[in-house]
């Protein structure tokens, strides 16, 4: 079958048969010019070699993805792990509503059964009813990661502890046998150049003795010490 | 549409039009690559090879310095990029580049072009040149229509029942005024008035779009290779 050279590539030309069909031939440039009519055989058509190549693109391409996914994940949680926090505030929330209960009912039963061994008795009164109740402590998170029954003026008891890196559980408890408080608690995050990060104030009306109470906070990057500030009365 | 005017009449026209100069030679520069590459041997691009360059110099002198009296442009046009390329070759004179070069033409390539056996050798080549001619201007015209030879080769039908047919309906809208009208007007086969004539779904109309097209240009544009008789190139 006879054709006519159309138009020269690199590789192949394209030609025009008699009957009007436009074919690729495997024909490189330099061997023909354009008007030159040449015979075309079937086994010379031009097949461009994508086949393979089209599969490594595809590959590579897929590879690109992976890796970008990969970096985008990393950088992600280390981005987001700053708020890590927020989704553990939920669960312990629950936690602590379900503790709260727990520690109510608990503190009925020590109630009734400290109004039994200690009524009219007066004893174990650190300080006298009406009197303030001050108290600041700045603790390092770093050095003292938890801390036990921080005695406040013998009314109070604080602890704190924490927990997975990221959140601070803190606990007020009244050791008093007969005092109650009333008051607030001042609770400040600082960061390590002693800037405030978050504060959080906990007031404590009609605190009993033997309540408890149970705070979660939770932690940013870079927080390092907590401050603690408590003015009331005990009464 | 297609250039009712001779090329001879064109070169000499446009000689002092920078613009329309500038638009002839990039209209031939498939042309001029293809000369330019089968002197080199290899494939050349614009704006990478020398040899290109040479060949745009050569094709412009050519237009500048032709006469009717030397018969049909392209091959004087072929005959000076030819010379040219030998000189440039002869200057770098690098091994390997001159395969295809005759060098044992000693006389001088400027006095070349007036030779009058030099101009005996490019009538021969009349019936070509006809034919290179046609391809530029039926190249030029599918450009208009933002048809490729390239997507042409992707789509043209293997089947040369279906491409009979599509040859037919070629056929039918060259010889309908209206419908041939219609097609230049807004580029699009109509479809209508086919469906009503011809006995092919529209579907099939319409995947045939492009190569439908190129056949009705090829016909109106009088390219002489294809034989647009029914059943023709059998």
């Amino acid at each position: 079958m006879k054709a006519m050279i159309m138009e020269i590539h690199k590789d192949y030309c394209i030609v025009m048969t008699k009957d009007g069909q436009f074919l690729k031939q495997n024909i490189p440039a330099g061997v023909f010019e354009i008007g030159d009519e040449i015979v075309v055989v079937r086994e010379y058509s031009y097949e461009p070699k994508t086949i393979k190549a089209g599969w490594l693109k595809s590959l590579s391409v897929a590879s690109m993805a992976v890796v970008v996914v990969a970096i985008l994940s990393i950088f992600g949680v280390w981005y987001f792990k700053q708020y890590l926090p927020l989704r553990n505030a939920a669960l312990l929330t629950e936690n602590t509503t379900e503790e709260t209960a727990q520690a109510a009912a608990e503190e009925e039963v020590a109630e009734e059964a400290r109004e039994e061994s200690t009524e009219g008795t007066g004893l174990g009164m650190e300080l006298d009813r009406g009197e303030t109740v001050s108290f600041e402590k700045t603790y390092s998170l770093i050095e003292e990661p938890k801390v036990d029954d921080e005695n406040i003026n013998g009314v109070l008891a604080f602890s704190y502890e924490i927990i997975n890196n990221v959140s601070l559980q803190v606990e007020f408890r009244n050791i008093s046998s007969v005092l109650s408080f009333n008051g607030t608690i001042t609770l400040t995050t600082l960061f390590s150049d002693y800037s405030v990060s978050q504060t959080k104030i906990i007031p404590l009306d009609g605190f009993e003795p033997a309540r408890v109470e149970k705070e979660p906070i939770f932690l940013k990057v870079d927080e390092a010490s907590l401050k603690l500030e408590v003015n009331g009365n005990a009464y | 549409m297609f250039h009712r005017q001779a090329l001879e009449d064109r070169v000499i026209e446009v000689r002092n039009d920078k613009d329309r100069e500038g638009w002839l030679i990039s209209e031939f520069k498939p042309f001029i690559a293809g000369v330019a590459q089968k002197r080199a041997g290899k494939f050349l691009e614009y704006g990478v090879d020398e040899e290109l360059s040479v060949g745009l110099s050569a094709f412009k002198e050519a237009m500048d310095c032709y006469d009717k009296k030397r018969g049909k442009f392209l091959s004087f046009a072929r005959l000076v990029i030819n010379m040219r390329l030998i000189d440039y070759y002869r200057k770098h004179s690098k091994k390997g580049k001159e395969k295809n070069l005759n060098l044992d033409d000693d006389s001088d390539p400027a006095a070349g072009l007036i030779d009058s056996a030099s101009m005996e050798q490019y009538r021969i080549d009349e019936e070509n040149e006809k034919r290179i001619l046609e391809i530029m201007e039926y190249r030029a015209e599918l450009q208009k229509w933002g048809i490729t030879l390239e997507e042409l080769a992707e789509i043209s039908p293997r089947q040369e029942s279906l491409r009979e047919e599509y040859k037919e309906v070629a056929r039918e809208i060259v010889r309908n005024s209206f419908m041939l009208r219609d097609l230049m007007r807004s580029k699009r086969l109509p479809l209508k008035e086919l469906g009503e004539i011809m006995p092919l779904h529209r579907k099939k109309l319409e995947r045939g779009r492009i190569y439908i097209i190129a056949m009705v240009l090829a016909m109106i544009g009088n390219l002489s290779y294809v034989d647009i008789r029914r059943g023709g190139g059998r």
